[in-house]
């Protein structure tokens, strides 16, 4: 069973980073974009530096699959507006359940790409730093759509399906650049007043699967359940993956949604919860992958945080990395190398 | 509250807080010089009374100038836990320091009744003090200690309680119970229940002349409503300067009760952008398409403390200007 990440890490410890200090400097002397953002070379230096470091640390607690280590200034919102530098972004707004804010889109027109997110060239340095396998993650288009300030054309079909069309570039890219892995962030569908968008979603993950068609792409769902969405996920053409949240109060309906997995789809299976500072035991640990291998074999099932470890004290993060890696690996009593 | 114009205006909690206060209160708390901390908050809240009676504001506060942040102040005052070493990302480029509940409270649950008897002693107008609900205070920090969440939120509640008792039996009228992580877990009914039982509890009994606010922000509030006419609340203060069209959609399925009031948010809290006397009034004039002017109060939608203070002062005038405009054009 390998083990994967989930989105970026947290990077300040007893309140310092270098990145911190250089986004601080940045934005006191320009006015902050994510095209300003861009431009700077001081600070994408202190990315690039910082991914060095994140991924020596991702590498260092276990894991198989790793993120690239990239993190955004601000939010990956923020960034994420580079590739379509004629939007807005506006304030930010608080992201599903957690005491986290990320910039929302205004979305007046229909968007147009020029030029390819941060994302793609943070993955190509991080796959310059290392040979172990990356997933770089992305929030998806439905998500960026369903927070953002929606008004005249930039509220319409053609809309969401050119801020699809422009992931699919970035996704096209990354595959281009040799990412075998890519997630795509899109929780908000599974709450209850989004469940109704799932076409949206499937028709976006079909797009962007397809521009990389020997990238596995994973499409990852937090803090949520999935219930009757299960099987219309697995049908959706192109999907590598799907990553499910097994901690707190989703992981007996999630468990009990398991008995209907069929093919060969990936399940990416969030069993250490990445928003309590509780470090899990190993047997706890073991019980959840125990219930998970009933319906899912343990070669097509990965070990993961249940989301973004970010939401974590960076301490606690990689310990509690550390501590999924180890479970995960004596599960089946071998380490499975990818 | 009928002593009250119609259209009471009053401030949500935190203000802006001096540069030099906010980068001292950092530090761990063992490392702080207290006695300087003291009279910087002093002056702070001092500061800011004034500076609203000036405005016009009708119901204080007093910023929360002494609040590290609403969760930490209480938590580590009761003594029931550490801030841990490493902030966490909250947005942009801010980290906020983590409270980690470890034991049960050790300290008196006491905390707010001294700097009310600090603002009450100033003010000459009147006075609401805001306290973080149990709710929050569970959600918004790390918990080793308790079971499980319904423990720790029930824990909580007993300390907020002591706390309330205590302001009430020093005159405290006006009392406002911060839960804005009551919005988040909408999917989870048994969530909103223990948010709703743990203000319960702080509320019963309590006398009739206290008006109970509770607050809630960043939210989809369409998701919660009007499951959060449940929550023992007479005055509920929410962020709608950006009003949702889904919250207009569900105000108009399900008015909200007359026997209640709403404290409307005009004014952006996080942009530092100062809305126009016309903005501000053209949202009150909506909100009264939804709420007799009886049930209204106004308010901006948050906290100020993130927006610079000569941005909040702006923002402060111009809702009272707005307010006064629409008062008179309903008289």
């Amino acid at each position: 069973m390998l083990v994967t990440t989930s989105g970026r890490f947290p990077i300040v410890s007893n309140g310092q980073h270098p990145l911190r200090a250089a986004v601080e400097e940045w934005r006191a002397r320009v006015t902050p974009t994510p095209e300003a953002a861009w431009q700077d070379t001081e600070l994408r230096a202190v990315q690039a530096e910082t991914q060095a470091e994140l991924l020596a640390a991702q590498s260092e607690a276990g894991a198989d699959i790793l993120d690239t280590g990239y993190v955004p200034v601000y939010d990956e919102w923020f960034q994420m507006a580079r590739a379509a530098p004629d939007l807005e972004v506006a304030a930010p707004l608080r992201y599903l359940d957690t005491n986290t804010y990320y910039h929302h889109w205004v979305l007046d027109k229909v968007p147009k790409r020029n030029g390819e997110s941060p994302i793609v060239s943070a993955y190509r340095h991080a796959a310059s730093l290392t040979d172990v396998p990356l997933k770089p993650t992305l929030f998806g288009p439905y998500t960026i759509y369903a927070y953002a300030d929606r008004q005249g054309p930039g509220d319409t079909p053609e809309a969401f399906a050119a801020l699809v069309d422009m992931w699919a570039a970035d996704v096209a890219a990354l595959a281009a650049a040799g990412a075998k892995y890519v997630q795509i962030e899109e929780s908000v569908v599974l709450r209850p007043k989004h469940r109704a968008d799932f076409p949206l979603v499937a028709q976006a993950v079909e797009r962007i699967a397809s521009a990389a068609p020997d990238t596995t792409v994973v499409v990852h769902l937090a803090c949520g359940e999935i219930g009757d969405l299960l099987l219309p996920f697995l049908e959706i053409p192109g999907l590598g993956g799907l990553g499910l949240d097994f901690t707190d109060a989703y992981r007996a309906p999630n468990l009990a949604a398991l008995k209907q997995w069929r093919g060969d789809t990936f399940l990416q299976a969030g069993i250490a919860d990445a928003r309590s500072i509780r470090v899990e035991t190993e047997a706890d640990l073991h019980e959840t992958l125990n219930a998970i291998s009933a319906n899912v074999p343990a070669e097509r099932c990965w070990a993961a945080p249940s989301t973004t470890l970010l939401h974590l004290p960076r301490h606690a993060a990689f310990e509690k990395l550390a501590k999924l890696a180890s479970a995960a690996h004596s599960f089946n009593g071998k380490r499975t190398l990818p | 509250m009928s002593q009250l114009p119609i259209l009471p205006i009053s401030s949500i909690g935190s203000l802006p807080k001096p540069p030099d206060l906010f980068q001292a209160e950092m530090a761990p708390l063992e490392q702080q010089d207290r006695a300087w901390m003291r009279q910087a908050q002093e002056t702070a809240v001092a500061d800011w009374l004034a500076t609203q009676e000036s405005l016009g504001i009708d119901v204080l506060v007093d910023g929360e100038q002494y609040r590290r942040s609403i969760t930490t102040y209480f938590l580590e005052g009761w003594g029931c836990a550490d801030i841990d070493p490493d902030a966490v990302w909250v947005l942009d480029n801010m980290y906020g320091q983590r409270a980690v509940i470890k034991r049960p409270a050790t300290e008196s649950r006491t905390l707010l009744l001294d700097w009310y008897q600090f603002a009450a002693a100033r003010a000459q107008s009147e006075l609401k003090v805001t306290v973080t609900g149990p709710y929050t205070l569970r959600d918004w920090v790390f918990d080793l200690h308790y079971p499980d969440r319904a423990a720790a939120v029930l824990a909580m509640a007993e300390y907020v309680r002591e706390e309330v008792q205590a302001l009430v039996a020093a005159g405290v009228r006006y009392l406002q119970i911060d839960e804005p992580a009551f919005v988040t877990r909408y999917d989870q009914p048994a969530e909103l229940d223990v948010a709703i039982e743990g203000m319960r509890r702080i509320c019963a009994g309590l006398p009739e002349h206290v008006t109970i606010f509770t607050h809630m922000c960043y939210g989809a509030f369409h998701e919660v409503y009007p499951k959060m006419l449940e929550l023992p609340a007479q005055v509920f203060c929410l962020e709608l300067a950006h009003v949702a069209p889904e919250m207009l959609d569900i105000l108009r399925q399900h008015p909200f009760p007359a026997d209640r009031g709403m404290g409307y948010g005009v004014v952006d809290a996080q942009d530092p952008r100062v809305e126009s006397v016309e903005e501000i009034e053209a949202r009150i004039r909506l909100a009264l398409e939804y709420f007799a002017p009886e049930q209204l109060w106004i308010n901006p939608d948050c906290g100020l403390q993130v927006v610079p203070r000569e941005s909040a002062v702006a923002k402060l005038e111009n809702l009272v200007a707005a307010t006064h405009r629409v008062r008179q054009s309903l008289a």
